[in-house]
């Protein structure tokens, strides 16, 4: 089965995978890389690998912010030869897509299916554009 | 067949039925059976907002709930019916509604409720309830998400009381 991959400033992937857990159950195949405050480029690449090289099968990454160190860091990898998918902007969507598509078997869809997950719900309620509902 | 699951869950339709259940069943239409519900604006908001797009809803009294699949009106959709606590779909039996099968999921505590598992917490009525719809031939199954086992509710809820 894919795993993923979590990277993040701090414990966000920590905590996000915490809350995905929440709502999917426990989720074995997703492992987390924190940048701590007190690492280096060499720290977190050390643990990156530790974590990457332990998984048998293929993997996926999603990084927190595009331009930060976590993401800079696994974007270096793939420059250098490696292959796997890097998205960035993770969020809780995001890991429900991941987790729905290894359920499924489905193809992951990551962008297409979460790309309009950011929604100012005032908006949704007032277009009130909902499917049918019978009285 | 137009029912393809039945699901008690005191939350309704939340991150697990609209993100899951959906998707792993190819679920196209979510009936919310209540007769509360029918008549609150604002619950009624709520839960079409957390329908997932493309999926339809209905929210019905248990009543309308039966006419409509009796009827026939979903034969060609796949229907998850969803009601906060088993009377509902108790009732939905009794109403002539082909209901083989029910999934309970959360059902949340209250001063009086006894604990069943994490996440499933009875009370007396709910007890009676269960054990008749036991008693009509339909199968009770606890399953929190769909990479859980499924268990046998009726033995969780014999350890329990």
């Amino acid at each position: 089965m894919k795993s993923l991959i979590l990277v993040s400033h701090g414990d966000f992937s920590t905590e996000l995978k915490k809350s995905a857990e929440m709502i999917l159950g426990s989720q074995e195949n997703i492992f987390t890389v924190s940048l701590l405050p007190h690492e280096g480029e060499k720290e977190f690449t050390e643990k990156f690998d530790a974590v990457a090289d332990s998984l048998e099968g293929d993997y996926i990454v999603f990084s927190d912010l595009l331009g930060g160190t976590p993401c800079n860091i696994v974007s270096k990898k793939i420059m250098n030869g490696a292959h796997f998918d890097l998205y960035t902007g993770m969020n809780l969507p995001m890991i429900i897509s991941f987790v729905n598509a290894t359920l499924i078997g489905n193809p992951l869809s990551v962008l297409e299916e979460t790309k309009e997950s950011i929604i100012k719900v005032n908006d949704l309620l007032e277009a009130n554009d909902f499917d049918e509902e019978d009285e | 067949m137009s029912i393809t699951a039945v699901r008690i869950d005191g939350r309704l339709i939340h991150g697990q039925v609209a993100n899951l259940w959906t998707t792993k069943l190819g679920i196209n239409r979510i009936m919310v059976v209540d007769d509360g519900v029918t008549t609150n604006a604002i619950e009624k908001s709520g839960l079409k907002l957390a329908t997932p797009a493309g999926v339809k809803l209905s929210i019905l009294s248990i009543e309308k709930a039966a006419t409509n699949i009796l009827a026939g009106k979903y034969d060609s959709q796949r229907l998850l019916i969803i009601a906060k606590k088993p009377n509902r779909l108790l009732k939905l039996v009794e109403l002539g509604v082909p209901i083989k099968k029910i999934n309970v999921g959360n059902m949340s505590q209250s001063d009086d409720s006894k604990s069943i598992t994490r996440s499933i917490n009875v009370i007396e009525e709910d007890i009676e309830n269960f054990k008749k719809l036991d008693e009509k031939g339909v199968e009770l199954v606890s399953q929190m998400v769909p990479n859980d086992r499924e268990e046998k509710f009726m033995d969780l809820l014999k350890q329990h009381i």
